[in-house]
């Protein structure tokens, strides 16, 4: 079947990505870069651009080169968002016959879902070549507060550029879905998209096989550039002060501000202090004038501190609108490069007193949603998956009573995994292999599927037998647990049934178990983890008192003897991992003087 | 055994049914196999892609560090428009050479055709009205001021040149 892939539609960029094999992936255009600027133009020697080309020539062609057309799509000319951006568009606007707007590139008048038409056309033959095959259909996102209108107009674009659009899915709802939260029943999720040039607020409550929208508010015209824009005023400010030079009459002096400020501002998303340095910025009679400024993350913060406020006030408002408290909000997704900055997350979280997801890169999540969107559509889903997975971890039980996980729970099936294990004691010739099946860290709190025995294996000192342990999960589920002593060749093996068909009640349970005992578990892990080094070392004291016998002088031997005595009684009787760490901490040392006394008493 | 026969079904039903069986059972096998196909050809398909993307990174790796590397080459080209021609800005040039020398190497290339404003290989900053007295449309987009130069990596800009365009109109 033909693949369908989701289109991030934005106002400033457009970014594609699609679902391979229940993988999301953003694909990159024939530029190189993830992001493909919504621009468009017709070159003075009448050729189309689209994307970073066009972008690049803008300056040289202002007329003819059509951006943010997004603010117009679908829209009435008489709309008040239309007057109000006309006067600033450098491009020409028109009604249309039937009252819409059409927008002038060259000498053709086009309407806005011709220009959005073409950048989808762009992104679909990038996405062709990427890919070597042709595509046919697309989920495209349009903001939440588009009418229908509007929508129909964004849906038109798609099928203008041969595009069958199998759904509009509204951008907070993609974000959404990129999460998975599509999942959690009755849960309200507020989308906070704090983008380049618009800030989108959109409450959703997830039905059962909806998510309806609930509440919409934000600001058109309020973005991430004005972030920029206000880190560029302030050295503007701060250079005119200090030198005496009017930066912002320079337009190469203003490029490379722009250029740093923006950097500086990413920087300072993962930095305290961040250098604007900018040698030569500008000449003065007096000579070459250089521009060094270091800026730290609390000034940006000053200085963008009302534009942080305005957006939680904007928050705040919606909430209201909607009835509803931050408390009852129980998602909170951060969409929109702008969201990277971590007064905006901390004042998020402040709000809500919880922490918002921000874990996927809230410039592509918008577009991974229509990506799941359309890998649902076109059945590659999550849940195909899901169905072919092993519920809960296999484990084998290893010395000390530990539960050593050999496929973690959700591995998709068939799966085969080896491992290499040893014995514990000197000349052992019998081990027993304990299958066992659960998160919980200690064999004995976990389901038993199988024991069995591996015999015959010849004596040797411990750890030096490799007795190779493979589960096997085949796409029933059976599993084979397959034990072999690598020296003799000699196997047991024993087939269990039962592994994956496991009732959801079932798997609820043993989490719950699983979260119950977290603690306990916990220290029964450490306390095993360190019986096992207790063991280990008591066992590499004993022999080295053996080989050096005559070397060690009785004083010490009685001293290490003693101790080791003191950490079997602590091993047996202690309660948590540090009585007995500390105990063996006691014993390094004194073995530690074994080495010394050797060097103490050179060739004597 | 008697009893056994007597419990066979007609045969005429049992033909019936078990080419409905084969065929229901030849549908599934195809299905199967070519499911199995698609997926042999998708871990094909990824282990190429795999190679590919070690190669891309590779190089985006090096992209970054080379995008910011070209900062200082501008630097110092700024900074040859304010010296004099003495011994010190000679060795500083040296030095420039030298910076410029390593990512030619690394396949770090100028964009040398500076003459008309091209999309692909520049970036307009700024226009200039043409103030020639027989100012005509082959003026158009020319080429007046490189601010900063363009660079190649591998083929691929990865900085386009800013610069100043003559405008005809």
């Amino acid at each position: 079947m033909a693949r369908i892939i989701g289109i991030d539609l934005g106002t400033t960029n457009s970014v594609a990505a699609i679902v391979e094999a229940g993988v999301f992936r953003v694909l990159e255009n024939r530029e190189g870069s993830r992001l493909t600027p919504s621009v468009v133009a017709m070159s003075k020697s009448n050729e189309r651009l689209v994307g970073i080309l066009a972008k690049r020539q803008a300056v040289t062609n202002p007329h003819n080169t059509i951006f943010s057309v997004k603010r117009l799509i679908g829209r009435r000319y008489q709309d008040q968002e239309v007057q109000k951006i006309k006067n600033i568009l450098p491009y020409k606007i028109r009604e249309s016959n039937n009252g819409g707007v059409e927008v002038q590139m060259g000498d053709k008048w086009y309407r806005p879902e011709e220009i959005s038409a073409m950048i989808l056309q762009k992104i679909k033959s990038d996405v062709e070549e990427k890919l070597g095959e042709e595509i046919k259909e697309a989920v495209i996102t349009c903001p939440a507060y588009f009418d229908d209108s509007q929508r129909a107009a964004t849906k038109a674009a798609g099928e203008i550029a041969g595009l069958e659009v199998k759904r509009l899915l509204p951008e907070p709802t993609a974000a959404a879905l990129a999460y998975g939260l599509d999942k959690n029943t009755n849960a309200r999720i507020l989308v906070y998209d704090f983008g380049g040039g618009t800030f989108d607020i959109s409450i959703l409550e997830v039905g059962d096989q909806v998510i309806e929208t609930k509440g919409i508010g934000g600001d058109t015209f309020l973005g991430g550039d004005d972030f920029d824009q206000r880190i560029i005023q302030f050295l503007i400010d701060w250079y005119k002060k200090e030198e005496g030079i009017d930066l912002s009459k320079d337009v190469l002096a203003l490029q490379r501000l722009k250029e740093s400020a923006e950097r500086a501002k990413q920087e300072l998303s993962t930095l305290y202090e961040t250098e604007i340095n900018l040698p030569f910025i500008t000449s003065s009679p007096a000579g070459p004038k250089h521009l060094y400024f270091k800026l730290t993350r609390s000034q940006l913060e000053d200085l963008t501190r009302d534009l942080v406020e305005k957006s939680i006030e904007l928050v705040k408002k919606t909430l209201k609108e909607a009835n509803l408290k931050p408390e009852d909000i129980n998602d909170i997704v951060l969409v929109g490069g702008q969201t990277r900055m971590p007064l905006i997350q901390q004042k998020v979280k402040e709000l809500f007193g919880k922490e918002p997801r921000k874990d996927i890169n809230p410039d592509e999540v918008v577009a991974i949603g229509a990506a799941i969107q359309a890998g649902i559509l076109q059945g590659d889903v999550r849940e195909i998956l899901l169905l072919d997975v092993v519920p809960l971890t296999l484990s084998i039980e290893t010395l000390g009573g530990i539960a050593h996980p050999m496929i973690p729970k959700n591995t998709p099936i068939p799966f085969s995994k080896k491992e290499i294990f040893t014995t514990a004691e000197d000349n052992q010739t019998v081990v027993e292999v304990h299958v066992v099946q659960g998160e919980r860290p200690m064999a004995q709190d976990n389901k038993t599927l199988a024991r069995f025995l591996l015999d015959g294996i010849p004596p040797a000192k411990r750890g030096i037998p490799q007795i190779e342990v493979t589960f096997d999960v085949d796409q029933n589920g059976i599993l084979t647990v397959t034990a072999i002593d690598k020296a003799t060749n000699k196997s047991q093996s024993v087939k269990i049934t039962n592994s994956v068909n496991i009732s959801k009640e079932e798997i609820e349970r043993l989490k719950k178990e699983t979260e119950q005992y977290a603690a306990e578990d916990f220290r029964k892990r450490k306390l095993a983890e360190a019986k096992n080094r207790a063991d280990n070392l008591i066992y590499q004291a004993r022999k080295v008192i053996e080989e050096y016998q005559d070397k060690i002088n009785d004083d010490l031997k009685q001293k290490i003897y003693d101790k080791i005595k003191e950490l079997e009684n602590v091993k047996n009787t202690a309660m948590n991992g540090e009585e007995i760490d500390a105990k063996i901490n006691e014993l390094n040392e004194l073995l530690s003087q074994i080495g010394g006394a050797f060097y103490q008493s050179p060739n004597q | 055994m008697n009893s056994e026969k007597e419990e066979l079904p007609k045969q005429t039903e049992t033909i019936d049914e078990l080419m409905a069986k084969i065929s229901q059972l030849e549908k599934e096998k195809e299905q199967y196999l070519d499911n199995l196909k698609r997926a042999k050809n998708d871990v094909l398909r990824l282990q190429s892609e795999y190679e590919e993307k070690l190669k891309q990174i590779k190089e985006i790796a090096n992209f970054e560090l080379v995008y910011y590397l070209l900062n200082i080459l501008d630097n110092f080209e700024l900074a040859f428009n304010e010296v004099k021609d003495d011994a010190v800005s000679k060795g500083f040039y040296l030095i420039y050479s030298q910076l410029k020398d390593i990512l030619n190497k690394f396949g770090v290339f100028e964009i040398t055709e500076m003459k008309k404003f091209d999309p692909n290989l520049h970036e307009a900053i700024l226009t200039e009205k043409c103030s020639k007295p027989q100012c005509d449309k082959s003026d158009d987009g020319l080429i007046v001021e490189v601010f900063s130069k363009g660079y190649v990596y591998n083929n691929k800009i990865i900085r386009p040149a800013r610069v100043k365009v003559l405008s005809h109109n």
